[in-house]
């Protein structure tokens, strides 16, 4: 698959499927992270071959995460690891959680399983679909869509009087 | 240098005010020129269309431009705010909520009612703008119905209530239950065709903008019409300087053409400023010079003075069963005005609009969870289970509240960035904490499981900019008149978020068009 200009050896592939197994494990219908094709078609494609600054988002660059692939290469129980990471080095974990997420639930395969055990209606990408299929039109007859008794007030602007807001300004020291 | 051919006013700024003015002075045959440092935003670039569109929330579609770094944007720094604006056609109107509510009458009277730190009254009245609130709806298209007591009279929306979903209703049988006011909210999302636009489909991603054009962007409401009348908008267009002539007026601006780098002088007979709370008054301490030491029409030293943006607390109300919450367009349903007005007995002045919204979409719920085994069944008990609520509070204008000139953070010309200094002042804290009380009733009697709360939001988001150069009736105590021309400056007028004298607790933006009409008027009848 063509993507941005960066690519990962086999050994770091395979790091980096057990680490977003590690971080999203499967639950239900939910896929596991290295069943859906998101190395290819995500992490690749928006995980900027060169950001040394880490000036855009997830401000992880192509380097930055292959150093964060080669200090987890080989380790056992990626779980351990991870946690370690987490403490040790706490924005490289940010970022690459969030990439993880992000990438994740992106995937046709979490949609359809969202989809699936949690929200028939949902459907990933805003648009062209909305969910105006989803939602009853506002009703003016429904007890629930405007107030039964509608109630509170307001003063024309040249009625508004003053309130005693004396002690107010003695309490917080105005400046 | 060029100089390409004098026109009668020069607009700075395309966004909610720069589009309102220019098309109202154009209805009436004056020639006007439009610059705007950003690019036109077209349909295809909007991100709705992708699996991704949550991740572009984060980088192009960011609403922090410190994060988003186009080459349009300009670094603002600060440690306690997340600034939120965007600088392309349509300004900040490109990626809004839409929510529309106006000010209420007694906002324009807080020097009277309380003139606590910089509360000052407003040297225009509600009454003054009501006819202007109701043009710029009608251009705008604003979903929701007329009748709401806690404000005055409004004509018919132009289409039906945002839909409620399942999430709304449970919401308003809890205002029901603790007999608190709430109304149908007002939106500029229009819920039917209206005007050549098409109705929304609440798809929820109106922070990414709107491809369809059923949110209103005044590149889908003003911007066809000013352009049929002949304004000239001209894009990639960086103001770096305000020019003046021998006598001190303002006469046009030198800006740098992105594209080529080129600096080119527009002069034009009247200057309009509408650049937003933060870029305008940047734009006015970048145009300083020997007469104007202290940057222009700052005789007062206001000049980015009273930054408003209102304080936050961010609510998630989260319940046992489904409801539906990502679905639905991302502008508030339902507002609650019970506690916007003042009563000092509650140990506070002003007050705070709850503002009842959508749940999270997939990414963002789970970004927040535990990562590891626990983490399905966490997405599981909070995806489609919650719903965002606001506690949205007036902030005093404070003195030392300001946005100043960055000279360390320069801009893809090398001008200055900004950097604000914001914080929250005592009497807005007690709003917030009153109000997180009033959320925590609300959430049990909508029989949630938990609420969520961020208490006072720190760092606080700023989406609505405000306050920045106020207009008044004295000019050692604001930076324009109340027909928005500059004290200082002949012939230069100012008219965005940076007019207000206090913010009231709503969102600005429906107020901020009707300001740029009456502005615009106001300009026709002094030619």
């Amino acid at each position: 698959m063509a993507h941005s200009g960066w690519s990962l050896s086999d050994a770091s592939r395979a790091t980096l499927e057990r680490v977003l197994d590690a971080l999203l494990p499967p639950s239900g219908s939910f896929p596991l992270p290295s069943q859906t094709g998101m190395i290819d078609t995500f992490i690749l494609q928006r995980v900027p071959e060169n950001d040394p600054d880490g000036r855009l988002y997830p401000a992880l660059d192509a380097p930055a995460l292959q150093r964060l692939l080669a200090a987890l290469d080989g380790s056992d129980d990626m779980t351990a690891a991870l946690t370690d990471l987490e403490q040790t080095e706490p924005l490289a974990f940010t970022a690459l959680w969030r990439l993880a997420v992000y990438g994740y639930y992106a995937q046709p395969e979490t949609i359809a399983a969202i989809q699936r055990d949690l929200a028939p209606a949902y459907h990933g990408a805003p648009l062209p679909l909305g969910y105006a299929h989803a939602m009853a039109p506002w009703d003016a007859n429904d007890p629930l869509q405007m107030p039964r008794e509608p109630r509170g007030s307001f003063i024309p602007t040249d009625h508004v009087k003053p309130v005693d807001a004396l002690w107010l300004r003695e309490r917080d020291g105005e400046r | 240098m060029s100089s390409p051919l004098p026109t009668d006013v020069l607009i700075i700024g395309s966004g909610a005010a720069g589009a309102a003015i220019a098309w109202r002075l154009s209805e009436q045959g004056v020639r006007v020129v439009c610059l705007e440092q950003g690019p036109w935003v077209l349909p295809a670039e909007h991100p709705h269309y992708s699996n991704e569109w949550e991740f572009e929330l984060q980088r192009r579609w960011g609403r922090n431009p410190n994060v988003r770094q186009a080459p349009a944007d300009f670094p603002i720094s600060s440690t306690r705010v997340n600034p939120m604006l965007y600088n392309a056609v349509g300004g900040s109107t490109v990626h809004y909520n839409a929510h529309w509510p106006r000010l209420k009458p007694v906002d324009f009277r807080k020097g009277t009612e309380h003139g606590l730190e910089g509360s000052a009254d407003w040297p225009i009245s509600y009454e003054d703008l009501a006819p202007y609130y109701e043009q710029n709806d009608a251009i705008m298209g604003v979903s929701g119905i007329a009748g709401d007591p806690a404000n005055p009279a409004r004509s018919p929306r132009q289409t039906p209530p945002l839909p409620f979903g399942i999430h709304g209703r449970r919401i308003a049988e809890a205002f029901e239950r603790l007999g608190w006011h709430w109304w149908p909210a007002d939106n500029a999302i229009i819920t039917e065709d209206y005007d050549g636009r098409v109705a929304c489909v609440h798809c929820g991603s109106c922070r990414n903008g709107c491809p369809r054009g059923s949110l209103a962007t005044v590149t889908w409401t003003y911007w066809p019409r000013a352009l049929r009348n002949g304004v000239e908008l001209r894009t990639h267009a960086r103001v770096e300087q305000i020019t003046l002539d021998e006598q001190g007026r303002a006469n046009g601006a030198v800006y740098i053409n992105l594209r080529t780098g080129e600096r080119q002088q527009q002069r034009a007979s009247l200057v309009v400023l509408c650049a937003n709370g933060l870029g305008t008054p940047r734009l006015l301490l970048l145009s300083a010079n020997a007469e104007h030491p202290d940057g222009l029409a700052n005789s007062s030293g206001l000049v980015g003075r009273y930054l408003m943006h209102h304080a936050y607390a961010e609510n998630t109300m989260i319940f046992s069963e489904p409801i539906d919450g990502f679905t639905g367009a991302y502008g508030a349903p339902i507002l609650s005005q019970e506690f916007y007005d003042t009563d000092v007995e509650r140990g506070f002045v002003n007050g705070f609009t709850f503002q009842i919204g959508r749940g999270m979409t997939a990414s963002p719920a789970a970004l927040g969870l535990p990562w590891g085994a626990a983490h399905r069944d966490a997405f599981a008990q909070l995806f489609n289970h919650e719903i965002w609520f606001s506690v949205q509070t007036e902030d005093l204008p404070i003195y030392d509240n300001f946005v100043a000139l960055d000279r360390d953070h320069l801009d893809s010309s090398g001008l200055p960035g900004v950097t604000i200094n914001w914080d929250v002042h005592p009497n807005d804290r007690k709003i917030i904490e009153f109000g997180v009380e009033r959320a925590r009733e609300l959430a049990d009697a909508a029989g949630a499981l938990a609420l969520e709360t961020t208490g006072v939001a720190d760092p606080s988001p700023a989406w609505h900019l405000l306050g920045t150069c106020r207009m008044g009736n004295d000019p050692t105590t604001s930076v324009t008149d109340a027909d928005h021309q500059a004290w200082d400056v002949p012939n230069l007028y100012i008219c965005d978020g940076s007019s207000f004298v206090t913010g009231g607790s709503v969102n600005p933006t429906s107020t901020i068009g009707a300001l740029a009409l009456r502005c615009a008027d106001r300009i026709l009848a002094r030619a």
